[in-house]
């Protein structure tokens, strides 16, 4: 029967599994993986941690925000006269501190994503058909609208959505189709006015580069601007 | 708000009902999170991401939640249902049936023993290899020092990892 793994051992496994090794330490523990069955063993596991709990990571079913702008509404109520909360929260977010440094960890987080994105566009076309149903009331009464199409270079990706005001938000309402050299695209019909959108890219949120404005959301992202 | 709620609400509930694994609870505290982030936009520093400071919320929203439904539980002496439920193991056919049945029990037994770890080293284990959070995340969303939620990741993989030699998978 092969000895247990020492303390010194499982101290390796875990910075090697946290990525905290120097490169020569790196690489004369891996000699000694490909080695040694007993610490590969306990590096599989390690690695299935991962595996495992993505596995049955679950989402929300649906969009929470109905329910927390009803309890919104509701704590609104009891507050009156005072103002809304509502009226309070968008006081809030002006006035919040601008996180500092909010949005460089998640440039760092998304590197990897935006190196396989490259030179994505938008273009857009006049248009003169009806709003889609699922169109925000918000633009309802504008009789004018433009189509647009939406294309990100992402041969990588598994999907693509856009996600902006003009679908509230709802994160994959419109999924972008990707053609045979990973350009992922779609065309909408928007409304002639201001619209801020992101893309969702395998759950990751990433901003059009292409885009020629961003507005910093005061949440540590960049929305993108696109004016018709 | 709209936009907010959106980006974060599948994680802040994925973390809830990894917590609680209960979806009901989950769902309702996360809509709370919010309101309480909501509220609490002031109290935000800035010196942190976003989502951690959601998470630190999240992570003692489940506290006081687990808190009140053990007071609950002793109260009606009854006790928690094991909740083996629908995880279904990623499937492995590929590799043979018998490597697929040994990955399906081991899923089963991490699980099982990932249920039975302290909240203090789920909490942590969970953000990390869940959440992918780094340990000062964690350390900033449990109020504890970097040191102690390295520390409590590596006690929990160890936990993990003993649990399962001692059911003869590993060393």
């Amino acid at each position: 029967m092969s000895e247990p793994i020492d303390t010194r051992e499982l101290a390796e496994l875990h910075a090697y599994v946290d990525g905290e090794m120097s490169a020569t330490a790196r690489l004369s523990f891996e000699r000694r993986l490909r080695e040694d069955p007993r610490l590969r063993s306990q590096l599989d596991t390690l690695g299935n941690i991962d595996r495992w709990l993505a596995s049955t990571r679950e989402d929300a079913t649906e969009s929470l925000l109905p329910a927390v702008l009803r309890a919104a509404a509701s704590n609104a109520e009891d507050a009156r006269p005072t103002p809304t909360l509502i009226e309070r929260l968008r006081a809030l977010a002006r006035t919040a501190p601008r996180p500092r440094y909010l949005w460089l960890p998640a440039l760092a987080a998304a590197a990897l994503t935006i190196v396989l994105l490259r030179s994505p566009f938008t273009e857009s076309q006049r248009g003169a058909e009806r709003l889609p149903p699922d169109a925000s009331s918000s633009f309802q009464s504008i009789a004018e609208s433009t189509e647009c199409a939406f294309r990100l270079e992402a041969p990588g990706a598994r999907s693509v959505c856009l996600v902006g005001d003009f679908n509230r938000w709802e994160v994959c309402a419109t999924r972008l189709e990707r053609d045979a050299e990973g350009v992922w695209s779609v065309r909408m019909k928007l409304p002639r006015g201001r619209h801020e959108y992101m893309f969702v890219v395998d759950r990751q949120w990433v901003t059009d580069p292409a885009a020629g404005t961003h507005r910093d959301d005061g949440f540590g992202n960049q929305n993108a601007i696109l004016v018709l | 708000m709209t936009a907010f709620v959106l980006r974060h609400q599948d994680r802040v509930f994925a973390l809830l009902q990894r917590l609680l694994r209960d979806r009901t609870a989950a769902e309702e505290l996360t809509q709370d999170v919010f309101l309480k982030a909501l509220h609490g936009l002031r109290e935000f520093r800035g010196d942190a991401k976003v989502e951690t400071w959601l998470f630190r919320i999240a992570v003692n929203a489940s506290r006081d939640h687990r808190t009140s439904r053990a007071t609950r539980m002793r109260a009606s002496e009854t006790t928690i249902e094991d909740g083996e439920s629908d995880r279904q193991a990623p499937a492995d056919l590929a590799a043979g049936p018998e490597r697929a049945l040994e990955e399906a029990e081991l899923f089963e037994l991490f699980h099982r023993f990932l249920d039975e770890l302290a909240d203090s080293y789920r909490e942590c284990l969970v953000l990390r290899h869940q959440e992918g959070c780094d340990y000062g995340e964690i350390a900033k969303i449990l109020g504890i020092s970097r040191v102690n939620a390295k520390v409590r990741v590596h006690r929990a993989r160890e936990m993990i990892l003993q649990r399962l030699r001692d059911r003869g998978y590993g060393v």
